[in-house]
């Protein structure tokens, strides 16, 4: 006859672990074991670490980034290019960006795309908050960097749309054939966008 | 239990962290969904977009099961037009119309048929596929029981002189028939009646306005559905 020994605080962190991304419950049960393992080196810290970021950490109010302050470290940074927002989906694609250190530029995060399969409209976007930052004397240039999908550019259609009365310039991404691309193994779609947005050399 | 068949994608919802449900309107299968997963792999993401046509596998333990699909491209139609937002609202509410009104496991080769040949003419460099757009619409509204009777006016029965449809019966009604109500009927369209007309953006807004209220009195309102919000975004592209 088997017995219940299951101990209530290690069934709820084993729970809790395993609804982060990338783990299930068998490795949310190596986890708990590696941290109860390694209570003062590890596990007291990650709990005063999330502890810690879970009150201080917050959204910028000018850009939907997250930072301990808002507006954010970004936003307040007077080296960077303030004529120029580039528009994003999430937080994930600013990091992106910056990791390419390509852009110094300002950013507005708009908090997803518009679907009308998940019911997303203008109104749960922040698109509001973005025509209001675009339409401030210093800023000369919005640029969409929205995902190359239906929905993606659907978005960047409607915001493009919501800027249009404003005097600002705006861009989007190239589409077409990605770095160390080849086009013998490309979809036909991509090749197709790849030669309508050609450059002259 | 497994099949195969060609389909048109609709739409994609997250299932866990790697596996979405996929939407297929199948030509032998009907409307059906499955479980795709690996979606994140740098191929697959873009076979999935709305319009897209693919060779669908479908495999499940017994076929009430949500089963799994596996898809392989034919042609990717929704990347040839993701510069144009009109383009992109109509397939967007294509797809949408489709999903909300097509029921679920059963094949409708005629609508399979005519959304396909759509979706490639949306896609072409067509100028008229906004016209081809409403005719489909019309199609869609009498396959799901709800057809519009724009032969001969309800009233006098002459088949010429046909400028309103009545919002009660969906049926076309002559300047003359029209009487006292005409303030209460949708103008019609002349090209609505003949293929060979000319159009303007009027028309095409005034045409999108009658299938709209009829799949909305019709359809819609009873079923408790909201109207897709990319079929509104395209009548407005044409409110000028």
């Amino acid at each position: 006859m088997s017995r219940n020994y299951s101990n209530e605080e290690i069934d709820r962190l084993i729970l809790l672990i395993s609804k982060l991304p990338g783990f299930g419950p068998k490795s949310a049960g190596r986890v708990v074991l590696h941290l109860l393992k390694r209570k003062d080196q590890l596990m007291k810290p990650l709990s005063e670490a999330l502890l810690n970021a879970s009150e201080k950490i917050l959204n910028c109010e000018t850009c939907g980034n997250i930072d301990l302050h808002s507006p954010c470290g970004m936003c307040k940074d007077n080296l960077r290019d303030q004529s120029q927002i580039c528009v994003i989906e999430d937080v994930a694609d600013l990091w992106a960006l910056e990791k390419s250190g390509v852009f110094n530029g300002c950013y507005h995060i708009l908090g997803g795309n518009l679907s009308a399969i998940n019911g997303i409209g203008p109104d749960d976007l922040s698109i509001k908050q973005l025509v209001a930052r675009a339409s401030e004397d210093h800023v000369r240039e919005v640029i969409l960097a929205m995902s190359a999908t239906v929905d993606g550019q659907t978005t960047a259609h409607y915001v493009a749309e919501s800027l249009e009365s404003l005097n600002v310039e705006v861009s989007r991404l190239g589409h077409g054939v990605p770095v160390g691309g080849e086009l013998d193994y490309m979809d036909e779609g991509t090749i197709a966008a790849a030669l309508s947005s050609r450059q002259k050399l | 239990m497994r099949w195969e068949s060609n389909g048109l994608i609709l739409n994609f919802s997250k299932y866990n962290e790697k596996s979405y449900i996929l939407e297929i309107f199948t030509e032998e299968y009907g409307k059906h969904k499955g479980i795709i997963r690996g979606l994140h792999s740098k191929n697959k993401r873009s076979i999935i977009e709305p319009g897209n046509e693919v060779f669908a596998t479908w495999s499940g333990r017994l076929e009430t099961h949500l089963g799994n699909y596996n898809v392989e491209p034919i042609k990717l139609w929704s990347s040839y037009i993701l510069q144009f937002k009109d383009k992109l609202s109509a397939i967007s509410s294509i797809c949408s119309l489709i999903s909300l009104t097509m029921a679920e496991r059963q094949p409708n080769p005629l609508i399979y048929f005519s959304s396909k040949k759509l979706i490639e003419i949306v896609t072409s460099t067509r100028d008229d596929w906004v016209r081809e757009y409403v005719f489909w619409e019309m199609q869609l509204l009498s396959e799901i029981g709800y057809g519009l009777d724009l032969e001969r006016c309800a009233v006098t029965s002459k088949s010429s002189d046909l400028v309103y449809v009545s919002p009660s019966s969906g049926r076309a009604v002559t300047n003359e028939g029209a009487g006292e109500f005409r303030n209460k009927l949708f103008p019609l369209p002349k090209f609505m009646t003949d293929f060979k007309a000319n159009y303007d953006n009027d028309d095409i807004y005034n045409a999108l306005n009658l299938t709209e209220f009829f799949f909305k009195k019709r359809f819609f309102l009873p079923n408790n559905l909201n109207f897709p919000q990319s079929r509104n975004r395209l009548k407005e592209l044409f409110n000028h």
